[in-house]
């Protein structure tokens, strides 16, 4: 079965599984001074995007594969391969949400998943990657390394995956652009952007006077230190991501509630009405908030109901009206007119006027 | 020759008026010499719609029917702006001054006097039309218009006194001869069948059914401020005025 979600995918798992390697191998200096697992690695991207945009198993395999391709490259042999394993949650759990019926972004709620995802398979692949590690090789502690290396690791793969995925995803139309995702998608872009030049401000003056001490043998155990302060550095960071993931959906909650549904209800509504199915009770009910939009509902449910009735009023049975005439007492009114002095003068007039037209 | 068309029903509000002046106006634009006399004299209001200011000093048709002016005299020109290949249009105004009213009604006239006005006027102003804005029911000037009139419209409603009163009216218009009448049919809901209605009252009443107006929402806003048509000249209630203008030119 697993053989069966790849199998048509072969050759771009094939090629971007080397990619993958050759990236991991070629950005392997992008390691935060003095970090050594708190690795930039934008190629992160390749199963992810694949996780989600073909199938998880394409992703998985592509990272797994390719993470054992650039351990070859790194001349670490298999040393590192639970570290392979491991990776392969990175592309398969985010492309797990189309278990859920998730094929594309169209709304807040499916762009939270995908990026709780997108985090989920980080955090879940690098635990595992850390633990049988440890186990394997003992040298420190877990808990020292979980403090010290896992959680800066976590957050500095969400992060660059939540600065590059959206829009990625927005090339590849998998992330549709409307009035909710478009909110979110460019809050995040620029409050990624925001804490970017923070954190590099922060980390460039920190580590200089930090570098200093340690130069100077102002302190011992300048190591230590210099991790601490990453992993603490790291811990604000995660902190700030969480911060802007949730102000991010808000505010795509927010523009979905005030413009996407009201939009979605007067587009409905318009069908509906083109459709001549639109009823009374086809009426949006008008939001708390008075605006533009407010208004633009209000006009356009008062246009419908105008419309509805209009053409009930045509299309209802068209009616006949009953008209008599009582004869009996009609006689008696011409009678009345006629039989006056003044009546009989007039018909002699007129008389002698239709002969004198018709001369 | 001048054909005299008179526009009456026999019950108020029947919209006379509005028709009257659409009327005139359709006919003059399309080149013929018209006039409209009010003779409404008890409750003039054409004036209105052609938006004629009265002057105390200027005659009008009450001058005349004292004696105290020729008919001629008591002729103002309907300002409408003019369409090209239009024709003046004249109106002759009763007073609205409620002495003057008081005293028609309480002294009257010598209702002879009207029917040589109209003959005069025909004559002076070289009508091709003279459209009679008639008071409701059937006194004696309205019985003298009808029987000195070549064409009569008879205005109703779909409605039961209206259908009963127009059925007098055109009895005693037949008694006096005249030569074409028709029906016109005004305000008519918009979900009556015109077709089942036009051939109830054709049958009815033996005469045809010249128009078929629908109630208009955009007519009753004019208050009648304005001649309709001119105001909307692509409008139901137009194309309608222009049938009802051609059935009386070509009749
Ligand atoms: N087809 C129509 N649809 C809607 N309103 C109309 C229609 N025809 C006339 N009216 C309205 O009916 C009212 C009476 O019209 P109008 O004054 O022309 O009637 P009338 O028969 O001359 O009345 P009166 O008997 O008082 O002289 C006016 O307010 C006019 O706008
Ligand atoms: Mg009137």
């Amino acid at each position: 079965m697993f053989f069966d979600k790849i199998r048509r995918y072969l050759l771009p798992v094939a090629i971007f599984s080397l990619l993958y390697g050759g990236l991991n191998f070629l950005l392997s200096g992008l390691v935060l001074p003095g970090a050594d697992f708190t690795t930039f690695r934008p190629q992160l991207l390749i199963p992810v995007v694949f996780g989600l945009v073909v199938n998880p198993w394409v992703g998985g395999i592509i990272a797994m594969a390719g993470n054992f391709f650039g351990d070859f490259l790194l001349d670490y042999g298999l040393y590192f391969w639970p570290w392979s394993i491991a990776n392969f949650f990175i592309g398969f759990i985010p492309g797990m949400v189309a278990w859920w019926g998730i094929r594309n972004i169209k709304k807040v709620n499916e762009f939270i998943m995908v990026l709780v995802f997108v985090f989920l398979g980080n955090a879940i692949a690098m635990f595992i990657g850390f633990t049988t590690h440890v186990m394997l090789h003992g040298d420190a502690t877990l808990l020292y390394v979980l403090r010290t290396f896992y959680v800066p690791g976590v957050i500095s793969n969400s992060y660059i995956l939540m600065l590059l995925l959206p829009p990625v995803l927005v090339l590849l139309k998998y992330l549709k652009l409307n009035i909710e995702t478009r909110a979110m998608f460019l809050f995040l872009l620029f409050s990624l952007g925001v804490l970017t030049i923070v954190v590099a401000a922060v980390f460039w003056s920190q580590f200089n006077s930090l570098t200093n001490l340690i130069a100077n043998q102002r302190i011992e155990n300048g190591y230590d230190v210099l991790q601490q302060m990453i992993a603490h550095l790291f811990n604000w960071i995660g902190v700030a991501l969480l911060v802007i993931l949730i102000a991010a959906g808000s505010l795509g909650y927010y523009f979905s509630n005030r413009f996407m549904k009201p939009v979605m209800q007067l587009a409905e509504a318009a069908n509906l009405l083109k459709q001549g199915q639109w009823e009374e009770k086809s009426r949006i009910s008008i939001p708390r908030v008075n605006d533009e939009m407010t208004s633009l509902i209000q006009l356009f449910n008062n246009m419908a109901t105008e419309v509805y009735q209009r053409e009930a009023r045509m299309s209802s049975e068209i009616e006949q009206l009953k008209l008599s005439i009582d004869k009996k007492k009609e006689d008696k009114i011409v009678k009345e007119i006629t039989e006056t002095d003044f009546f009989r003068k007039l018909e002699e007039k007129s008389n002698k006027i239709r002969k004198g037209k018709n001369r | 020759m001048a054909a005299i068309v008179s526009i009456h029903s026999y019950r108020g509000g029947t919209g006379k008026s509005n028709l009257t002046a659409n009327i005139a106006y359709q006919l003059a634009s399309t080149g013929k010499r018209v006039a409209v006399i009010d003779t409404d004299i008890q409750s003039p209001g054409i004036h209105v719609i052609f938006n004629v200011q009265q002057d105390a000093n200027l005659p009008c048709l009450n001058d005349y029917l004292w004696r105290k002016c020729e008919i001629e005299e008591a002729v103002v020109e309907v300002d409408v702006t003019m369409a090209e290949g239009m024709n003046k249009l004249f109106l002759i105004p009763s007073s609205t001054n409620t002495g003057d009213i008081a005293r028609i009604i309480n002294d009257g006239y010598n209702v002879e006097l009207l029917s040589e006005g109209f003959e005069r006027l025909c004559e002076k102003l070289s009508l091709d039309f003279l459209l009679i804005d008639t008071h409701p029911g059937l006194n004696e000037e309205t019985l003298l218009s009808i029987a000195v009139s070549d064409k009569l419209l008879v205005i109703l409603r779909p409605d039961q006194q209206d259908f009963e009163g127009s059925s007098i009216t055109l009895r005693v218009a037949s008694r006096l001869q005249v030569e074409h009448i028709a029906v016109v049919i005004n305000k008519i809901p918009a979900s009556l069948n015109l077709e089942a209605l036009k051939g109830d009252v054709e049958s009815a009443y033996g005469h045809p059914v010249a128009a078929m107006f629908p109630h208009s929402d955009d007519l009753m806003l004019l208050g009648s401020k304005e001649v309709f048509s001119k105001r909307y000249p692509g409008h139901q209630f137009t194309r309608e005025i222009t049938t009802l203008s051609n059935y009386i030119s070509q009749v």
